[in-house]
């Protein structure tokens, strides 16, 4: 059994022929937080969108080269794209809550997937809850509407919507860059939090950051990628 | 002390501009009081009673409701028709099409909202009476159901294109989460994007709705033209008459005679009333969705 989450092997990314990302290989570790750094405009969302396959609905969009995820090649033709959205999901930049009460908002897109009952149901929501640190703070409104939440409380409310799934993998594309410093403290404590169950794949534009709560970076600049511990050893190279 | 004008420019721009906005809504104005005064007449004979009589007699006797409910029905029919179709096709060309072909569908959409209404009256006794009279074993197919049907036709395009807007409008961020969490498009299409844009779609059909109930030519050709309520009432079936229709057929003959001429423009007054408030309500809650 690989203790590979994610391998990327030769990957070319392009939209309508024009590179994104021109050459990739790396390695994404089982259990652990891995960044993605890198300027504005490098391409860090499209690669981490691409592990998802969340870029398969623009035009002209292409990926090259072998992109396994948990173990096998998600651009293969018989690749089940909505399952494998379950197994790998995602968190969004700006905290995007539907106009239902915050307990529907969490169990959203479990309805969809489960067949389980009423009472199982508000079990997850719970769970989901505490697992983000949301549930101490909602418990007493549980059907209020989810945008009376703060942008924090928003996005964290995103992250339980998206762990009531049960997803392994979890990608988070610039999730505190809408949020005060405070939230964002938060939402760093809830990543390391949640690195023991699930993998997970941080785009951040913040080197601070990245080393707070990153095992390994992942550096995304000139059209390519380079791969190395956010801590290294003496004598370990650097990108 | 440091006031704030309400205008703080008065250039040659502000009144040139504001001359030009002055014509354009004193018109509107002028419209509605002038309807107001030469309606008159015929309040003064019958009271509010020629709202919710029931018969129409030049010379004798004016009741509206005969041609306001054909008006509301042949107005329902179309709404009923249109909407699966124009939300239908809206989330064809929104959700599933993309670039050039979405852009050809739209300017064939808009195209067609321009075709003016005798052609579609024309294409209404041509085929639609007779289609209606065979399909449903009718005597004569010159029914509320036909206007009602030509109606839903001829307002697709502009339903269906507003429609698209607001589907469009909703923001992207939306469709990226619900198919994150492994909903299938269909399903993000249902469960996010058309409750999300549900404001836009009702103004949408309001608008279309708008357009539908001023309709004269096209629903005159195939209405039937007689003006009574059907027996039962919902009886769509069955000839009829709306307000646009029974305008079209009398103006002409009526212009003279003092209180035939007020009552028709008392039934102008009263389609005046709905038509703003549809349209109010369409834009109220276009804005809303914006």
């Amino acid at each position: 059994m690989t203790a590979h989450a994610i391998q990327l092997e030769r990957v070319r990314l392009s939209y309508s022929g024009k590179a994104v990302i021109e050459t990739a290989s790396c390695t994404v570790r089982k259990n652990a937080v891995t960044a993605v750094v890198g300027p504005s405009g490098s391409g860090k969302s499209t690669l981490l969108r691409t592990l998802c396959r969340m870029n398969d609905r623009i035009p002209g969009f292409q990926v090259e080269g072998q992109v396994q995820v948990l173990g096998r090649d998600i651009y293969d033709p018989g690749i089940n794209v909505y399952d494998l959205r379950k197994r790998v999901g995602m968190v969004f930049q700006k905290p995007c809550v539907f106009p239902k009460s915050i307990v529907e908002n969490v169990l959203f897109g479990l309805r969809f997937h489960a067949t389980i009952n009423g009472k199982n149901f508000s079990e997850r929501a719970e769970q989901a809850l505490r697992d983000v640190f949301l549930w101490d703070e909602v418990k007493d409104r549980l059907d209020d509407p989810a945008h009376t939440l703060s942008q924090g409380q928003q996005q964290r409310l995103a992250m339980a919507r998206t762990l009531a799934v049960d997803p392994e993998i979890l990608l988070m594309d610039e999730p505190t860059s809408a949020l005060d410093p405070k939230s964002s403290r938060a939402i760093e404590d809830l990543i390391l939090s949640l690195k023991d169950k699930h993998t997970i794949v941080l785009v951040t534009h913040n080197v601070d950051q990245a080393e707070r709560v990153a095992e390994d970076l992942i550096c995304v600049d000139d059209k390519t990628i380079c791969h190395k511990p956010c801590h290294p050893l003496p004598g370990e190279g650097t990108c | 002390m440091n006031t704030r004008s309400l205008f703080p420019e008065r250039g040659p721009a502000f009144w040139g501009t504001g001359f030009t906005a002055l014509i354009a809504s004193g018109t509107i104005f002028i419209l509605f009081v002038s309807l107001v005064i030469e309606s008159v007449p015929v309040f003064k004979t019958q009271g509010v009673s020629f709202l919710w009589g029931t018969d129409w007699f030049a010379g004798e006797a004016y009741g509206a409701l005969p041609m306001i409910f054909g008006s509301l029905m042949v107005t329902a029919i179309a709404v009923v028709l249109v909407f699966p179709f124009a939300l239908g096709s809206a989330i064809l060309t929104s959700e599933f099409l993309n670039g050039r072909l979405r852009l050809m569908v739209k300017a064939a959409m808009e195209l067609l909202a321009g075709v003016p209404g005798i052609i579609y009256g024309l294409m209404g006794i041509a085929l639609l009476t007779i289609w209606v009279r065979d399909v449903f074993g009718l005597i004569d197919g010159n029914t509320l159901f036909t206007a009602g049907l030509l109606l839903a036709v001829m307002v697709l395009p502009t339903v269906m294109t507003l429609s698209e807007d607001a589907l469009r409008a909703v923001p992207g961020e939306f469709r990226d989460t619900a198919l994150s969490l492994g909903l299938t498009r269909m399903e993000m299409v249902l469960k996010v994007v058309v409750p999300q844009a549900l404001p836009g779609l009702a103004g949408a059909v309001f608008l279309g709705l708008g357009r539908a109930m001023g309709e004269t030519i096209a629903v005159m050709l195939v209405i039937g033209g007689i003006d009574r309520i059907p027996q039962p009432w919902f009886n769509l079936f069955a000839s009829g008459q709306s307000i646009p229709s029974k305008i079209g057929r009398e103006a002409a003959e009526a212009l003279g005679f003092d209180l035939q001429w007020s009552a028709l423009i008392a039934l102008g007054l009263v389609l005046f009333v709905m038509v703003m408030a549809l349209s109010l309500a369409g834009n109220l809650l276009l804005r809303r969705a914006r």
